[in-house]
């Protein structure tokens, strides 16, 4: 093999420009596939850092009600504590509780002088690091949470506040006023981690004890509060808590259910499977099994192109090397000793193409905001995880095996007088083969770029689509604590002499995140109460203007009329066909009041509008005033009420106003940091992954064309060396230099045409399958995959124009005399 | 005998013309001979020494070399026979260019599977005798086409074949180098090797004991030469 290696090490110094391509084509493959490999792995293996993971499952449940079926991540925060009681299968039960559902979930924690809010909060039980592997910094994990007092907190936190000082035993303080003793810090959790958190609190606080009455505890189990997490014994099937969950349900909660015509189910999602495979409501952030798939079908392709463009090279070329086969055969040498050559030709670009690759991975991850991109940081470390080198050289060694193989057989088969005479030029067998590789080729890309257009036209199409209401100009500022919401009405009298603002009214949530859902009820045809769970807010006056909706039934809200605050309702068109009314107005509505449950009547209807992702159609939604009666709020929860100002502002004074504001808000309230987003940026980050996707798909979309085109260029530069002489005489004989670079990319331009087709009809249904997740869709336009064909017709008649102007346009003489 | 054909015929078949490049050759070499084989330019003498040189195999009539009918074999007895017993040298040096001089004259050894020792002992052995050595670690391209010769010249006898084929082996070379190599082969007859050469020249001709003529694929006549 050293010979080999040898021997292949000079053919490279020697053709140096097929060498450059073979190179450069398997680098730019082997660093797309680390990059994507490096991806896959992290979303294949969520979770996985925790050593118990095989046995920790998320108890997801599903209420039907009135017809429909809403499923949850969150369940009842005393379900796991009443199913350990009855099951002596599980083992334990940790929960998290979100200090708010949704948007919510945000804490400003103090230390003296510093205040800054964190994401995701939760309180947990004290056997959360017996159960969920963290990496302890500081602290003991088997008492840290045990005093109701204490919290957990991440590196990052620590640091924030204290830098590199040990923390334990420091003090830091809720919007509450609430301490909080530091007893345990962890390292931060990996990137691929679903549930994320920075500060954990304990669930000993007296607020958050659990009732003991079993009647107590059957009615809080048809609220959802946490997420609620099980350890099961080693090997425990998911599919058995089916009957645990039936039994529960009967002796539990169907008594409950069942008269409002109601019923309940839980399933075990297991840990690792979360990220990719769940689908319930209120859950965090989760992957999507379609991209993995999508990110890997582009993998393979990208590693096709690049390997058929070593076997398109290698055999195109191999007249350059059939007198050595000949020569070789004629001294005695064996077939298989002359497929070890070619191979080992091959073994030494893959190898090369490994390290150039590694190398491009390193300033690509360094240099360029690929990871910002991709959402998650990507960490090539060579030296700490050292299978990882291995795994690269080995998976290159396999490419250059794979791409080597046709060549060196191919190379290896010629007779040897066959191979002597030269008679080795392109047998039709073989120029047919390698116009099927460079069909293949662009049918690959044409297809990507294809896809990644349609994506384009889809992403742009969401963007631009009718909400049913106006986010742009709308600013969202942060309201926080019972004390400042209350003053609400004074701040919103002042706001509006400002003729910057066109409009101000109040909203409890972003649009586009998830809106509370219970049980409401609504008068059905036969004039008696339906219980029906659905999607419900309450909204400040002048919200259906400030938004630019439409009532298309009805009146809006009025401050004037008394009965509009607690006991009016507006519906939206979808709940009017839920419900099968035909006159709505007036029909009987039970809405949340407060702390309580108002009864009123439908007083508008609203047009459609998309309150969640485009992905969703419009759910039905009811819409009531808000009701400021905050004394049955207690002290400690006080602070954490939060609602939203939503403002219409002149376009070209956003700037302006927004200083105004920040201003103001510094001396309304002087303890919070001021908060704003605008309404069109939160809904442009609903649909981060895809637009990550689509940039993603679109980089490689160019990385295929790239890597096609360089193969095309090492094929027509050899193409144009071989046919110099027939354009010496066509020269001669009065073509034009233009006319000369069509006649040989003529051929190409053809194989582009059909693998047009192909692959456009590869891109259409691939396409249809990811969109068929979005309720509303901005179809296939069939000009994209002309436009694709054009992109790649277009790239591959330039790359044949510049490799072969030169000869084209040089002195027919030269031509001639170059035999 | 060394080689012995009878009736050999090779015939070229293209989608329209069929030609017959060998018509019916019979033909017998001695070992120790030195054979010329002399006619003008498609008068199927290249053909006749890539037949003899198991290159290439008869489309009817037999071949004994070696006593054995070879006219059969399929291309891995013929590779075989080929290793062990003939040196090639053609017209245009058909040196690997990506091998020095040295690994272009260990080639045949290694295919023959040689000991390393045994191998490096013959090559620095030939490579003096064709005063050449001086220049091992060069590459084709580094050469004259003198150099060249010799340097092909010393792989075709480096595993001391039974017979050496040499298809107009100065056809490339001045007079000088040309006469150079010519008397190397010669030494070599000398020294007990079988040599069969195709030439146009009859001043190299001369250099053989005997001299076959061939027209149009046939054998024409045979005069021994006068030394």
């Amino acid at each position: 093999m050293g010979t080999y290696l040898k021997i292949a090490w000079r053919t490279l110094h020697r053709e140096k420009l097929y060498a450059a391509i073979n190179i450069a084509g398997l680098g730019l493959a082997i660093a797309c596939s680390i990059v994507l490999a490096l991806y896959l792995e992290s979303e294949l293996t969520y979770d996985q850092h925790n050593v118990l993971h095989e046995r920790i499952f998320r108890i997801d449940n599903e209420f039907s009600i009135g017809g429909g079926n809403d499923r949850f991540a969150v369940t009842s925060v005393v379900l796991g504590e009443m199913l350990k009681e009855s099951y002596p299968e599980i083992i334990d039960y940790v929960r998290f509780r979100p200090t708010a559902l949704g948007e919510g979930n945000t804490q400003l924690i103090r230390h003296e002088e510093q205040a800054y809010y964190w994401e995701d909060v939760y309180f947990t039980d004290d056997n959360v690091f017996e159960i969920f592997t963290h990496e302890i910094l500081y602290g003991d994990p088997a008492t840290a949470l045990v005093d109701p007092s204490s919290v957990a907190v991440s590196e990052t936190f620590a640091r924030r506040y204290f830098g590199d000082e040990n923390p334990i035993g420091k003090t830091v303080t809720t919007d509450a006023g609430r301490p909080l003793s530091i007893s345990l810090v962890f390292a931060d959790l990996p990137d691929n981690t679903h549930m994320k958190y920075d500060m954990l609190l304990s669930y000993n606080a007296d607020f958050l004890r659990t009732p003991q009455d079993t009647t107590q505890r059957r009615q809080a189990l048809t609220g959802v509060n946490g997420y609620t997490f099980l350890l099961m014994p080693e090997g425990y099937d998911p599919q058995d808590f089916t009957e645990i969950s039936a039994a529960f349900y009967d002796r539990n909660i169907r008594p409950l259910l069942e008269p409002a015509g109601g019923s309940w189910r839980a399933w075990l999602e297991p840990l690792s499977g979360i990220h990719l495979n769940a689908d319930a409501g209120y859950d965090r952030p989760t992957g999507n099994i379609y991209y993995i798939y999508g990110f890997a079908a582009v993998g393979i392709f990208i590693l096709l192109v690049a390997c058929i463009n070593y076997v398109n090279l290698s055999t195109a070329r191999a007249a350059r090397r059939a007198r050595s086969v000949g020569i070789r055969k004629i001294l005695g040498v064996g077939r298989w000793a002359l497929v070890a050559q070619f191979l080992g030709e091959a073994l030494l670009f893959a190898l090369i193409a490994a390290v150039a690759g590694v190398v491009l991975v390193e300033v690509v991850l360094s240099f360029t905001p690929l990871e910002a991109l991709i959402g998650k940081s990507l960490d090539l470390d060579l030296i700490g995880v050292p299978w990882l080198a291995l795994a690269i050289l080995g998976f290159s060694l396999l490419l250059g095996v794979v791409a080597g193989l046709y060549p060196a057989v191919y190379l290896s088969s010629w007779a040897p007088l066959t191979a002597l005479v030269g008679s080795t030029r392109a047998s039709r067998g073989n120029v047919l083969f390698r116009q099927v590789l460079v069909f293949a080729q662009f049918a690959i890309s044409i297809s990507v770029i294809a896809a990644t257009l349609l994506m384009s036209a889809q992403m742009r199409y969401i963007q631009n689509a009718s909400l049913g209401f106006s986010p742009e100009n709308r600013l969202m500022i942060s309201v926080r604590g019972v004390d400042l919401i209350e003053r609400l009405p004074a701040i919103i009298a002042d706001l509006e002499t400002d003729s910057r603002i066109l409009g101000i009214t109040t909203v409890p949530t972003i649009m586009g995140q998830t809106f509370p859902m219970n049980i409401l009820g609504f008068e059905g045809a036969n004039g008696a109460i339906d219980r029906v769970t659905m999607s419900h807010m309450p909204v400040g006056e002048g919200f259906l203007e400030v938004m630019n909706m439409q009532l298309v039934a009805g009146r809006d809200f009025s401050q004037r009329l008394l009965t509009d605050v607690g006991q009016s309702v507006i519906v939206n068109e979808a709940m009017v066909r839920r419900m099968g009314w035909d006159e709505p107005l007036g029909k009987q509505a039970l809405v949340p009041a407060g702390a309580g449950v108002s009864q009123g009547r439908v007083i508008g209807v609203v047009s459609d509008f998309n309150f969640q992702s485009l992905r969703s159609s419009v759910e039905p939604l009811a819409m009531y005033s808000f009701v400021d009666d905050f004394s049955n709020v207690d002290e400690i929860n006080r602070p954490f009420i939060r609602r939203f100002l939503m403002l219409n502002i002149a376009g070209e004074e956003v700037a302006g106003v927004l200083r105004m504001l920040e201003q103001k808000f510094a001396d309304l309230d002087p303890t919070h940091p001021f908060e704003y987003l605008f309404l069109d940026d939160a809904l442009n980050d609903l649909y981060a992954s895809e637009q990550n996707l689509m940039t993603l798909v679109g980089i490689f979309a160019g990385v295929c064309i790239l890597i096609a085109c360089l193969g095309l260029y090492g094929l027509s530069a050899f193409t144009t060396e071989q046919r110099t002489k027939e354009i010496g005489i066509r020269k001669v004989l009065g073509a034009s230099s233009l006319q000369i670079v069509t006649m040989l990319a003529q051929n190409v331009l053809l194989l582009v045409l059909a693998g047009a087709v192909v692959g456009s009809i590869g891109a259409y249904f691939a396409i249809d399958e990811w969109l068929a997740g979005f309720a509303y869709r901005a179809g296939v336009n069939p000009v994209v995959f002309v436009l694709a064909t054009c992109v790649a017709a277009a790239v591959a008649f330039a790359t044949i124009a510049l490799q072969s102007s030169g000869t084209a346009r040089s002195d027919p003489a030269n031509a001639l005399r170059y035999e | 005998m060394l080689i012995e054909t009878t009736e050999l015929t090779k015939r070229f078949r293209t989608e329209l013309i069929e030609t017959t490049a060998l018509d019916k050759v019979s033909l017998g070499i001695d070992e120790g001979q030195f054979v010329s084989i002399m006619g003008p330019s498609g008068c199927g003498k290249s053909t006749l020494l890539h037949i003899l040189g198991l290159i290439d195999s008869p489309s009817d009539g037999s071949y004994r070399f070696l006593g054995e009918d070879v006219s059969r074999y399929p291309e891995s007895k013929r590779s075989q026979l080929r290793k062990l017993n003939i040196g090639f040298i053609f017209q245009s040096f058909n040196l690997i260019d990506e091998l020095t001089v040295y690994e272009n004259v260990e080639l045949p050894l290694l295919y023959a599977r040689v000991p390393a020792g045994e191998r490096k002992q013959k090559v620095d052995s030939v490579l003096e005798r064709m005063d050449i050595g001086h220049r091992r670690d060069h590459f084709p391209s580094q050469l004259s086409g003198g150099q060249q010769q010799r340097v092909a010249v010393a792989r075709a006898v480096v595993n001391r074949p039974k017979l050496i084929l040499a298809d107009e082996p100065t056809g490339n070379l001045d007079s000088a180098n040309g006469s150079e190599v010519m008397r190397i082969l010669l030494r070599l007859h000398e020294e007990g090797a079988s040599i069969l050469m195709v030439t146009h020249s009859a001043e190299n001709a001369a250099f053989s004991q005997r001299t076959v003529r061939m027209l149009d694929g046939k054998v024409i006549g045979q005069d021994q030469t006068v030394q």
